[in-house]
């Protein structure tokens, strides 16, 4: 084990210094020795050993006797770990290249592939589902397409998960290519909810003529970054209640950042039509509370954690790229794109 | 007259800082700073060809050679500096013999059974000329002369054993041989650099030694071979410097040493040779035997004190400057590993390239400390010490 340890590093030395290659042919030599059940006769893992060892013999030698009779198994302990953790720097990378974060799709720290988090698609909710997942219906929420369509895509987003913000045109455009065959239902998985919902707590639009900070509404344990998302939530079902759901929507969804304040959501709904004082009154209507705190667990018992997760055909797709979302709505529809 | 150790390590790069115990000396000998000198000198003053041009730095070049030749006379005694040919260690030597001397078919080489493997693979090469090897023990002068039957043609014998540093009685073995009617090789290469020889004295046929193992640079080494036992040979390597002339259907052979010689030579070898040699002359051999002597019975009798060791070979009394031994239980290489790296202590594991011997009698290897003018008493107290404490890590 020692000679592979040494075929690690001497490798990559061997790489920047002629010096080291002979070194890197013994280990090499002695590990494929080893790989073919043979005796490694090279030596190397003795001179390795002394190299070491040999410094602590006049120092502490009851030290010294310690490494040199146990090196061996210190060394598969070592080789465990490089293995372990290079298995976990792979997947690392895979989690960095599905869910746009090393730590996966729950993980929250520091990734050094995306030091900024700026490329995570991670919710940062921990929804600690237990048991069996349901797939989820509709919910009876608005719905964009034909009653009668052959495929109901069910995405579950959050007004402030840029993921599913960066999805809205995506989904309008594929509704749109596939008018007659596709409808599409949104269902709220807002992601400071699992706090604010459970607790019940007042969304902070009760005065709405005071500016609620985006950031100070935030519940105690939910991520910061998504304060405020349920009052979005609850804002398009209230402009859906006038039955302006998808314009307030996609409003909602485009506007260049995400609005959360109420002041914000009530200015969001202007032009559109609706009777602004009653949007007012709704945002701090228990029911419309009731229906957003629905969708979320809907969304929990479907296994959701993160958004935009979409079921088409009853299948999760966890943020899927434009391609992969187009892609699966082919398959789905069991052709080609028209 | 004594050897003054101290002094003397001054001249060598290697030790000044007094960090480095070396004692791997049968291996490979230190060089003193006037060898080096002498070696950069011919890079930087007279880097030519020798034999061959005209010019002044060939003519130098010519000047140092002949003055190696003189010395190396003086070095073994030999009575003409036409009995001294210049060779590239004593492995080239004994293989310019081994492949020059007029064997035929059926013929026998005898050998000690404790030979480096210099001086036993070239004549087990030789049995693809139907020229057979035999072996009698080592220093034993009634097998010897009981194995010398008719169809032996030569025998070759190491002086000086780099195993354990036991020496033939060379002068009885001489005579044993002669008095078969049969010439003599023998491997000086662990007893030139330690005794005086007299190849007069001793009056043997052949003797190669090496330069790298008495303060010479690498790559040098001498064979002496009496005139008509030079004539005897037949040489195998040949090419430009070997002969008088040369036309499209022969060539006729020069009749001196450098018809052995061929091609062109490790010149500045040569000349930092023949400083090696000069400096050994100042120190004196004997000095120097007697100096290894006395620190190999302080090494001898620290080491019996240390659990489980064997220590190969004879008295420390009868021994040069080699001692060997091995502790049981315990690989030699570790031994030799961690000397170094705990102590900066340079000693030598192994089988030595004497593996027959080792395989004959089921020894796995030994740890080696060779000694030599330049070792002294603390740094065998020092490897003493290092050698316990390695020891106990071992154990």
């Amino acid at each position: 084990m020692l000679c592979f340890l040494g075929l690690l590093v001497l490798t990559i030395l061997a790489l920047f210094s002629a010096r080291y290659q002979p070194l890197a042919r013994e280990a090499f030599d002695c590990v494929f020795r080893r790989v073919t059940l043979r005796k490694c006769t090279t030596g190397l893992d003795k001179r390795l050993k002394a190299r070491v060892t040999g410094r602590l013999v006049a120092v502490h030698p009851g030290a010294a006797r310690f490494l040199h009779r146990h090196l061996e198994t210190l060394a598969w302990l070592f080789v465990l770990l490089v293995v372990g953790s290079t298995a976990n720097l792979g997947y690392g990378f895979y989690n960095y290249y599905r869910y746009g974060s090393c730590n996966g799709s729950t993980g929250t720290g520091f990734c050094v592939l995306d030091p900024s988090g700026t490329h995570s698609r991670d919710s940062g909710l921990v929804t600690a589902h237990r048991g069996e997942t349901v797939r989820p219906g509709d919910g009876g929420n608005p719905a964009l397409g034909p009653a009668g369509a052959r495929l109901t895509i069910i995405e579950f987003g959050s007004y402030t998960c840029p993921s599913t913000r960066a999805s809205e045109p995506v989904v309008r455009e594929i509704v749109r290519r596939h008018a007659d065959e596709v409808r599409l239902v949104f269902r709220h998985f807002p992601l400071d909810g699992l706090d604010t919902l459970r607790a019940g707590v007042a969304i902070g639009c009760e005065d709405s003529s005071s500016e609620t900070p985006r950031r100070a509404a935030a519940p105690a344990a939910a991520p910061d970054d998504h304060a405020g998302a349920t009052r979005a939530a609850i804002a398009a079902d209230c402009a859906g209640a006038q039955g302006r759901f998808w314009e307030y929507h996609q409003r909602l969804a485009t506007a260049p950042d995400a609005i959360v304040t109420c002041g914000g959501l009530i200015e969001l709904a202007r032009g559109l039509g609706v009777d602004e004082a009653a949007f007012a009154r709704c945002l701090v209507d228990s029911t419309m509370l009731e229906h957003v705190r629905r969708d979320f667990e809907d969304g929990v018992k479907a296994g959701i954690d993160r958004t935009p997760t979409f079921f088409i055909d009853g299948s999760p797709m966890v943020a899927p790229s434009p391609e992969e979302l187009g892609e699966a709505v082919d398959r789905a529809l069991g052709g080609h794109r028209p | 007259m004594t050897v003054d150790p101290y002094r003397l390590r001054r001249d060598f790069p290697p030790l000044r800082d007094g960090r480095l115990v070396y004692f791997d000396n049968a291996c490979m000998a230190l060089r003193p700073q006037a060898v080096i000198d002498a070696v950069t000198a011919y890079y930087t003053e007279y880097p030519a060809c020798g034999e061959r041009s005209l010019h002044r730095l060939g003519r130098r070049v010519d000047e140092e050679v002949s003055l190696a030749r003189e010395a190396a006379r003086r070095f073994l005694h030999a009575r003409r500096v036409e009995e001294i040919v210049f060779t590239q260690n004593t492995t080239h030597a004994i293989n310019l013999v081994a492949h020059s001397f007029p064997f035929a078919p059926g013929d026998v080489v005898v050998t000690s059974d404790q030979e480096h493997n210099s001086n036993l693979l070239p004549w087990q090469q030789l049995s693809r000329h139907g020229v057979e090897h035999r072996a009698v023990p080592f220093g034993d002068l009634e097998a010897l002369g009981a194995a010398l039957t008719p169809a032996v043609k030569l025998v070759s014998m190491v002086m000086t054993s780099n195993l354990d540093g036991a020496s033939i009685d060379a002068r009885r073995t001489v005579e044993v041989v002669h008095e078969a009617g049969l010439p003599i090789l023998l491997d000086a290469a662990q007893a030139a650099p330690h005794r005086e020889l007299d190849v007069r004295s001793l009056d043997v046929d052949y003797l190669a030694c090496s330069g790298h193992k008495m303060l010479g640079p690498s790559g040098t080494g001498l064979l002496y071979g009496k005139q008509d036992a030079l004539a005897r040979l037949r040489p195998t390597l040949v090419g430009g410097g070997t002969v008088e002339e040369s036309t499209l259907q022969g060539a006729t052979y020069r009749e001196g040493p450098e018809r052995f010689e061929a091609g062109l030579q490790n010149y500045a070898g040569i000349v930092g040779l023949r400083h090696a040699i000069e400096y050994l002359e100042r120190v004196g051999r004997e000095a120097i035997h007697a100096h290894e002597q006395r620190l190999t019975r302080q090494l001898q009798a620290g080491l019996e004190q240390l659990p489980n060791v064997t220590i190969f070979g004879p008295a420390a009394e009868r021994r040069g400057g080699i001692t060997s031994f091995a502790f049981t239980g315990i690989d030699v290489h570790d031994v030799c590993l961690l000397l170094d790296e705990s102590a900066g202590i340079a000693v030598r594991s192994g089988r030595h390239c004497v593996h027959s011997w080792f395989n004959a009698h089921g020894v796995e290897g030994t740890v080696r400390a060779s000694l030599y003018l330049y070792n002294t008493e603390e740094e065998v107290t020092a490897f003493l010490g290092a050698l316990a404490k390695v020891h106990g890590v071992l154990a």
